[in-house]
């Protein structure tokens, strides 16, 4: 009795560092599910890179300026810890994700097209300060991006 | 003694004068052969010395202009391949270890000469400098094989920050830069009225067609560089992706497909890095047997906006695969996501 249960304790650890080592070695990907890139940007003070993800109600919002906003816009925010490219000196990649935050316009509390804000992910962004920032100030600074040009 | 005894004694004489006949006859031979050996191996290396005519060093016609302390690291560890001063010594000059050396060489020449370095176009210049800088950082260069017969030619941390700081110094951030933001705004007053640009019969010299979907495709990293100040959004399709998920990277699979669309950046002095115009779609695809000589991998680059494909033949091939080589433990790749044991 004693030997299975040496057995059965030794297989479980295995099993855990095996599980420890797959996780160790995994490469996470944001899934944006439906949303596309509307553009990407860096602060290599703060060394944050960001991508701004956004559905097409969103895209179109962003070529037109943000400037009028319908019914079902969702952008949603990656930001991450710049990290070196281990295999190219002069180049800065995607690290450990900070935060996922979302902007949308479906409606809430029986309005429509007012914009909500959520943090899905992560930590609120703070300022330079380390200061909590605005639900509104970030909304703003989220749609301020001029969107990328796609070839 | 009686006669037996001495008709015994004489037969036994024979007998081991015979064995020792034949041991000599034996050992003869085997000496034979041996010399006949020796002469047909010296008559080869006395012919093969025939065959390939050693290095030659034509004149170096545009050197390379750097700081000194960065030409004498050069000169220390590249020159000898790298350009037309290369310094043989007496066993560099004998067949068969010449055609090694003479092989190296016109590689290495082919690749970057120093001393023809001022024919090429500034841009040329320093993308050049930062692969040499890559190279020496991954251990791929000095080659192995030419710094083990070659110890001062091994480069130390401090020879390695000299490169480093000089490949910098040649490609200083330009702050908002307003050529990039007005070429941007241009295009994103075009991009509104016109959306997207036929892509129908785009294709490299190489075969690889353009992929006009691939903002569908999963995003698997972003990068800026600081060598040639641009930013990246890096796609993957959905075998690259199984692959990068499963670690099966090395090799990836036929079918991986890799887009990245590359924008020049406006760099600001608070740090902030946008994406300013289009510089590039670059795409690589994975097809042994289309393939066979970049390790499966197909490459294609689409200049600007309008999408001009880059290289006149398919020889462009070789040319970006030789620096994919630095991602070699990564299946060639150089921008797939980091594990989660390398994030700090």
């Amino acid at each position: 009795m004693k030997n299975y249960m040496l057995i059965i304790i030794t297989l479980g650890i295995l099993g855990c560092n095996r599980q420890a080592t797959d996780k160790a070695q995994t490469r996470e990907m944001y899934d944006a599910g439906g949303e596309q890139v509307i553009t990407t940007f860096v602060n290599r003070k703060l060394q944050t890179i960001s991508i701004l993800y956004g559905n097409e109600a969103a895209k179109e919002c962003a070529i037109a300026g943000y400037t009028t906003h319908h019914h079902g816009e969702e952008f949603t925010l990656v930001v991450y810890k710049q990290a070196n490219n281990k295999y190219w000196y002069g180049s800065y990649i995607n690290g450990t994700p900070k935060s996922v935050e979302t902007v949308s316009t479906l409606p809430t509390e029986g309005k429509t097209d007012s914009l909500t804000y959520h943090l899905q992910q992560g930590q609120a962004p703070t300022d330079s300060l380390g200061r909590q920032i605005t639900t509104a100030d970030r909304i703003r600074y989220i749609l301020s991006h001029q969107p990328s040009v796609f070839p | 003694m009686s006669i037996s005894r001495l008709i015994n004694y004489s037969e036994v004489q024979q007998q081991l004068t015979l064995v020792k006949n034949r041991q000599m006859n034996h050992a003869n031979r085997k000496m034979k052969r041996w010399a006949i050996a020796g002469v047909a191996l010296l008559l080869s290396l006395t012919g093969m010395q025939f065959v390939q005519q050693p290095v030659q060093n034509p004149p170096a016609s545009k050197p390379i202009k750097a700081p000194v302390e960065v030409t004498n690291i050069l000169r220390r560890a590249c020159y000898d391949c790298h350009s037309n001063e290369t310094r043989l010594s007496w066993h560099d000059r004998m067949a068969p270890v010449s055609w090694l050396v003479a092989t190296d060489v016109k590689t290495a020449r082919s690749r970057f000469n120093l001393s023809t370095w001022n024919t090429l176009s500034k841009a040329d210049q320093q993308g050049r400098l930062w692969e040499m800088v890559n190279m020496v950082i991954s251990g791929k260069m000095p080659l192995a094989t030419y710094a083990a017969v070659h110890p001062e030619s091994k480069l130390s941390a401090k020879d390695v920050a000299v490169l480093k700081n000089y490949a910098n110094s040649l490609t200083p951030a330009k702050y908002h830069d307003t050529a990039v933001v007005k070429e941007a705004d241009k295009e994103l007053l075009h991009f509104k009225q016109i959306p997207s640009l036929s892509t129908k019969n785009l294709v490299a010299a190489n075969g690889v067609k353009y992929i006009s979907d691939y903002q569908s495709w999963q995003v698997i990293s972003t990068t800026n560089r600081f060598d040639n100040h641009s930013i990246r959004v890096v796609y993957g399709n959905a075998v690259t992706v199984k692959a990068i998920k499963e670690n099966h990277i090395n090799p990836f699979p036929d079918g991986s497909t890799i887009v990245k669309v590359v924008w020049n950046s406006i760099d600001e002095k608070n740090g902030d890095v946008n994406p300013g115009s289009v510089n590039s779609v670059q795409i690589m695809t994975k097809d042994d047997k289309r393939f066979p000589d970049s390790k499966g991998w197909g490459f294609a680059k689409f200049n600007g906006i309008k999408l001009k494909p880059y290289g006149d033949t398919p020889l462009f091939n070789t040319t970006c695969f030789n620096c994919h080589k630095i991602a070699s433990e990564n299946g060639y790749v150089f921008n797939i996501p980091l594990q989660n044991k390398d994030l700090k």
